[in-house]
């Protein structure tokens, strides 16, 4: 074994107590890295998945033109105002060669074509006005995950049939086999049967939302032959804005992405992102200055020791590679031990924290605490911070010792 | 001539305290060689180990040359003086200067060759 190993392994062992508290210290500083990485990582999880679980990740809709001015000249500035509302309904009518042609693309993982719009749910004096989805037979589960969410009744929709939000159920005191008539913005009426009522964990989508047939909503929206929108879910959530664009390009439609139309969340993730960074940088910080005067102190309570090698014959460069050895294998084994006590208590804390329906009270997910990053962090960290001590260790003039 | 192992050429050293300078060695000369036993004697203070502490190439003098086993010290660097010492001289200190940490045959391997390597 060479030298400077040798002497720093003795350094480390023969500590005992400072060797224990050093350890100690570096390994709790990981367990917060690793706990903050979890912690944060499964947040964003378990964000997006609630966002982007019930919503298209990409939408492709017609593209709205503004109406043409007929002969007029350059040297003329138009000054017109158009009203929104008389321009006809945007409607996609070759949808199914676009679905054929999207669904063969690379990273699209489902399909669905679908008509929207908005109408109201009259049940005696009380009226609500929900947001109407019609899917192709056998789409809605495709692009909404209502299975889980289901409180009565089924998330299976056939013709006639309809799935409302749990807000609206009570609202109007409906329930699962029951008639309802639903009339559009269009003035279209439709009797439905109330097939399920779902519950998305959301109470503004559960007061408005339902979900019908894509017949049901094509004669509701005066879309006959057509649809509104075509959904698609991608294998690459992250990648979504690029595809989008791609899709845009193929189909000459507009795409959004959900990124786009989520700004916030992207908002919210970045600074939650920022504050986890924050915490470990802060952690990482204290392992440096833990290491640093844990050696400092080593180095003035070993300057005899220090004094003797030198005159022997030992290097300042062996000197300095004693102790940064020893800030090397202080930060290798003490956050190999505290990612060790960081996955164990991120597990502990993720099941401690289950709810009783199953669903996680705290959206840490251990799998996601960065452990070889932290791990590799602190070993670079801790070997730096040895610096400073080893300097002034390889400085040691051996006349101090013989002199004493 | 040949079986000189040290030659000292008027060493001088000077130690400075502030304005207070105190000339400690004031131009020794001197010769051992091979085989020789030499004592080095005198009262307290009057700069042996000073002296020892420059012909072991601890401290370098203020003025003049040593030289040994053919070696001006005064020509080599620090990195070369150190390993110099490691592979030609051997420290019999004043006191019981042992390394606690390590063990006696560990402490004995300090002064081979092979362990300044840097």
């Amino acid at each position: 074994m060479p030298f400077e190993l040798s002497v720093a392994l003795r350094y480390i062992r023969s500590g005992r107590l400072q060797t224990v508290l050093i350890f100690s210290g570096v390994a709790v500083g990981i367990v917060v890295f690793t706990f903050m990485a979890a912690l944060i990582n499964g947040l964003a999880i378990s964000l997006t998945d609630n966002v982007i679980g019930n919503i298209a990740h990409v939408r492709l809709e017609p593209r709205t033109r503004p109406p043409q001015l007929l002969g007029s000249r350059d040297s003329v500035t138009p000054l017109v105002a158009v009203q929104r509302g008389d321009e006809p309904r945007a409607n996609i009518n070759g949808w199914r060669a676009v679905v054929q042609m999207v669904e063969a693309v690379p990273g699209v993982t489902r399909v669905a074509a679908s008509v929207t719009g908005s109408g109201f749910i009259q049940r005696g004096e009380r009226i609500v006005p929900v947001s109407v989805t019609g899917y192709e037979e056998g789409k809605l589960s495709a692009m909404v995950d209502l299975a889980a969410g289901i409180v009565r009744g089924t998330a299976t929709i056939g013709p006639g049939d309809v799935l409302i939000g749990v807000g609206i159920a009570e609202e109007l005191g409906l329930t699962t086999g029951q008639r309802l008539r639903l009339r559009s913005d269009r003035g279209r009426e439709r009797t439905l049967v109330i097939r399920g009522i779902f519950d998305v964990q959301s109470a503004n989508l559960n007061d408005r939302l339902a979900f019908t047939d894509l017949g049901t909503a094509q004669g509701l929206f005066e879309v006959v032959g057509a649809v509104t929108r075509i959904e698609l879910k991608v294998a690459d959530i992250f990648g979504a804005p690029a595809l989008a664009e791609r899709l845009a390009g193929m189909t000459g439609l507009e795409a959004i992405d959900w990124i786009a139309e989520n700004a916030r969340l992207q908002d919210a993730l970045t600074a939650q992102g920022n504050t986890g960074d924050l915490v470990k940088f802060f952690s990482v910080l204290l392992i440096i200055i833990a290491v640093a005067s844990q050696l400092l102190l080593s180095v003035m309570r070993r300057k005899p020791e220090i004094g003797i090698m030198r005159s022997m014959g030992i290097t300042r460069s062996s000197v300095t590679w004693i102790f940064l050895l020893q800030g090397l294998f202080i930060g290798l084994l003490g956050s190999l031990l505290g990612a060790l006590l960081g996955y164990g208590f991120s597990s502990v804390l993720a099941q401690v924290t289950l709810r009783p329906d199953g669903s996680q009270g705290l959206p840490i997910d251990p799998a996601l605490g960065e452990y070889g990053l932290a791990v590799a962090i602190a070993t670079v960290a801790s070997t730096l911070a040895a610096l400073l001590p080893a300097r002034i260790a390889a400085r040691t003039d051996p006349m101090e010792v013989i002199t004493q | 001539m040949s079986d000189v192992v040290l030659r000292a050429t008027d060493l001088v050293k000077t130690f400075t305290d502030g304005e207070t300078e105190t000339r400690v060695l004031k131009g020794i000369d001197l010769e051992f060689r091979k085989g020789e036993f030499v004592s080095l004697m005198g009262p307290s203070g009057s700069g042996k180990s000073t002296l020892l502490t420059i012909l072991g190439t601890l401290l370098r003098p203020t003025s003049g040359e040593v030289e040994l086993v053919g070696k001006v010290l005064s020509r080599l660097d620090d990195r070369e003086v150190t390993r110099f010492r490691n592979q030609h001289i051997g420290f019999v200190f004043q006191f019981h200067h042992l390394l606690p940490r390590l063990h006696g045959p560990r402490e004995r391997a300090l002064s081979l060759p092979s362990t300044t390597k840097g």
